[in-house]
């Protein structure tokens, strides 16, 4: 089988982002997951947009940024200068597990792709994102992360009904509820915050 | 004008336009209960595709149907005892908020969780009722993140469970129109089944995949997750009673049905010792409500009129018993919160509320089955007919039940144990009153209620012939 290039640099934008996800969920600074989430998404773009129309994939390309600057925003906020996080052996073992779930994904995409007919390398990347997302949802606390991992998870499913209906009206539904998610994900990230109590300092009192 | 514009889209709406009079919370909430009598009185005096005629002039042809981008939203006048039911459901959810504290988006919630039901429910083609679902069930999340009593994992299990469900049933309707067209694939029928099996596993919160259910009763107040749960239980049995009335080679799939009476006793069992070893009243009731799928996948999967209709009461009746058992959780809550506050400020506390142990008692008793509830007579005969059929699963499934009537001796020892608080002046509840003996005069007047299930059930006409 041969993929056009941009299939392939899709395949591992997606793989590098699920990758950079998975290794980063239990760190404090929080961008580099954000980013991660938004190189899946590039991949999508990179994997699709022989496939679907123009229209779709800049909506999908949108979506990701919205939803990434809806869940995001609070970790921006900071504006500390990114630091490149020190290796240590959690992130070794982290990058073990997304290798072995990557093989596990090359196993079994076959024997599924006999059933759901939709090209192999969007079925490889399908499986990868929901199998990823589950294990992101399932190792972590932090609400940041496990909404990501549900998006992606709803992601994986949005790519495979597009092409398996074809109908714009479930792409519709599937891109409003990924955007619902959003902003709930942003209002649970919000309220478990502890309240911010800005402090003005009065400048007349030096006088 | 059309029904689904009528019974979909002016729910939502109204839903969405009610939050604007959140903070005059009495007419707001009067407003939506006027909105459901409304148009449940609609739904029972104007026949769907007839024509209202105004004076000598005018007339309104009262259609059945609604295009969206090329779907359609249909209403058949065999789905108007449901719409009844449906809004007078949430009319006496918004009767009992008018007397307990609610936050204050909820009632809009309610009323656009209404509306999305009636969407599940009219949709079509059926590959769109599972995004009304999810969409029931997420929408109330910002609330419950809100009252949570800890930390919001319960609210991200299910979150997780909805999504995994919809994925599961999405690509298995794919599939299901796939089979349609060959139905002599005897693999790919299998694999459709397993698919639509483990997507409604985890909207059902079957074992192993309950803790989202479990979770969202216990740690969220149970007037503000009552309702979705409640509805959502029901919105996906529906689904899966309106998947078999439309697909006739799932129908006529035997070995679905013994699949659904295994997973049902499974999951009967499973409740029944979970309620068992469940001391806090919340545990028990979602423990009760596990148990309570169990039984009703095992009625429908005896694939009978009888056990249908059964199933069909023990949905409706559940629907019921949620909406007292919130209401008793949250008027002790309020109660203890008022006390609370007045003692705080240095106030005179209020007249304490009496124990309700012996209401609690009372309203478990009338789900799991006592003499004189709707569910008994309804229990014993499905018990009755699988004993002819499967002695084995007869007796498991009557273990289960017994299980579940032990069970209650945890809320009759908290009733033996009393207040130990200072003996104060007692005050009760009417309302409770009220609503308690409702669900016992559903027993009393069982022929009545079964005719108006029989008219519940009759859009399921391809099942039951």
């Amino acid at each position: 089988m041969q993929l056009p290039v941009t299939s392939l640099i899709g395949l591992g934008l997606i793989s590098l982002g699920a990758l950079i996800v998975f290794t980063q969920i239990d760190a404090d600074d929080h961008r580099f997951n954000l980013v991660g989430y938004l190189l899946k998404y590039i991949g999508v773009i990179l994997l699709v947009f022989r496939i679907f129309s123009i229209q779709k994939t800049v909506i999908i390309l949108l979506v990701g940024i919205m939803t990434t600057v809806v869940l995001g925003t609070e970790e921006f906020r900071s504006g500390l200068p990114l630091q490149l996080p020190k290796l240590t052996v959690n992130h070794i073992m982290r990058v073990l597990i997304s290798m072995i779930l990557f093989v596990l994904t090359f196993t079994i995409e076959p024997m599924i792709a006999r059933w759901i007919p939709i090209p192999d390398s969007i079925l490889f990347a399908v499986l990868f994102l929901i199998l990823l997302g589950l294990a992101e949802f399932s190792l972590t606390g932090s609400l940041l992360i496990r909404f990501l991992a549900l998006i992606s998870i709803l992601l994986g499913y949005m790519l495979v009904m597009v092409f398996l209906e074809d109908a714009t009206l479930t792409f519709a539904i599937l891109i409003g509820t990924m955007m619902t998610i959003a902003l709930i994900g942003a209002n649970f990230i919000s309220e478990s915050q502890p309240a911010v109590v800005e402090i003005e300092v009065n400048e007349d009192l030096s006088e | 004008m059309n029904a689904p514009l009528l019974w979909v889209v002016v729910p939502l709406a109204s839903g969405l336009l009610l939050m604007l009079l959140s903070s005059h919370q009495r007419i707001m909430k009067l407003t939506a209960l006027l909105i459901c009598l409304l148009l449940g009185l609609v739904a029972l005096l104007i026949p769907i595709n007839s024509m209202i005629i105004f004076g000598s002039q005018t007339s309104l042809v009262f259609t059945d149907s609604l295009n969206i981008l090329g779907r359609q939203l249909i209403l058949g006048r065999n789905q108007q005892p449901l719409l009844i039911f449906l809004f007078m459901l949430a009319a006496f959810w918004i009767l009992a908020s008018l007397t307990v504290r609610t936050h204050r988006f909820q009632i809009s919630v309610l009323m656009m969780q209404t509306g999305l039901s009636i969407g599940m429910i009219s949709v079509r083609p059926l590959s769109f009722s599972i995004y009304f679902i999810l969409l029931l069930t997420i929408l109330p999340m910002p609330i419950l993140q809100v009252q949570r009593e800890s930390d919001s994992s319960g609210l991200m299990r299910t979150m997780l469970s909805q999504i995994l469900g919809v994925t599961f049933i999405g690509v298995a309707f794919w599939l299901m129109n796939a089979v349609s067209l060959n139905i002599a694939d005897t693999m790919l029928t299998q694999r459709t089944i397993l698919m639509m099996l483990i997507g409604f596993i985890f909207l059902l919160g079957i074992f192993p995949f309950h803790s989202w259910l479990v979770m969202l009763m216990m740690r969220y107040p149970s007037f503000s997750v009552g309702f979705t749960v409640s509805l959502q239980q029901f919105s996906v049995f529906y689904l899966l009673l309106k998947i078999l009335n439309e697909y006739t080679w799932i129908r006529t799939y035997n070995e679905l049905y013994r699949g659904m009476v295994a997973i049902g006793l499974v999951m009967l069992l499973f409740g029944g010792l979970m309620a068992l070893f469940s001391t806090f009243p919340k545990r028990l009731f979602a423990a009760l409500v596990l148990a309570e799928n169990g039984i009703v996948l095992v009625a429908i999967g005896m694939k009978s009129e009888r056990e249908l209709t059964a199933a069909m009461t023990l949905l409706v009746l559940r629907l019921l018993v949620t909406l007292v058992w919130a209401y008793i959780d949250q008027t002790e809550s309020d109660a203890q919160q008022a006390h609370a506050e007045a003692l705080l400020q240095g106030e005179d506390p209020p007249p304490s509320l009496i124990d309700l142990s012996a209401v609690r008692l009372l309203v478990y008793y009338i789900l799991a089955g006592m003499p004189l509830s709707l569910a008994f007579p309804e229990k014993i005969a499905l018990l009755s007919s699988l004993s002819t059929i499967s002695p084995r699963n007869s007796f498991l499934l009557g273990t289960g039940m017994l299980l579940l009537l032990v069970s209650g001796v945890h809320l009759y020892r908290r009733l033996l144990a009393g207040n130990a608080s200072i003996p104060t002046k007692k005050k009760f509840s009417p309302g409770i009153l009220i609503a308690v003996l409702l669900l016992l005069a559903l027993g009393v007047f069982a022929t009545f209620v079964k005719s108006g299930i029989a008219l519940l059930l009759a859009p399921f006409n391809a099942i039951l012939s």
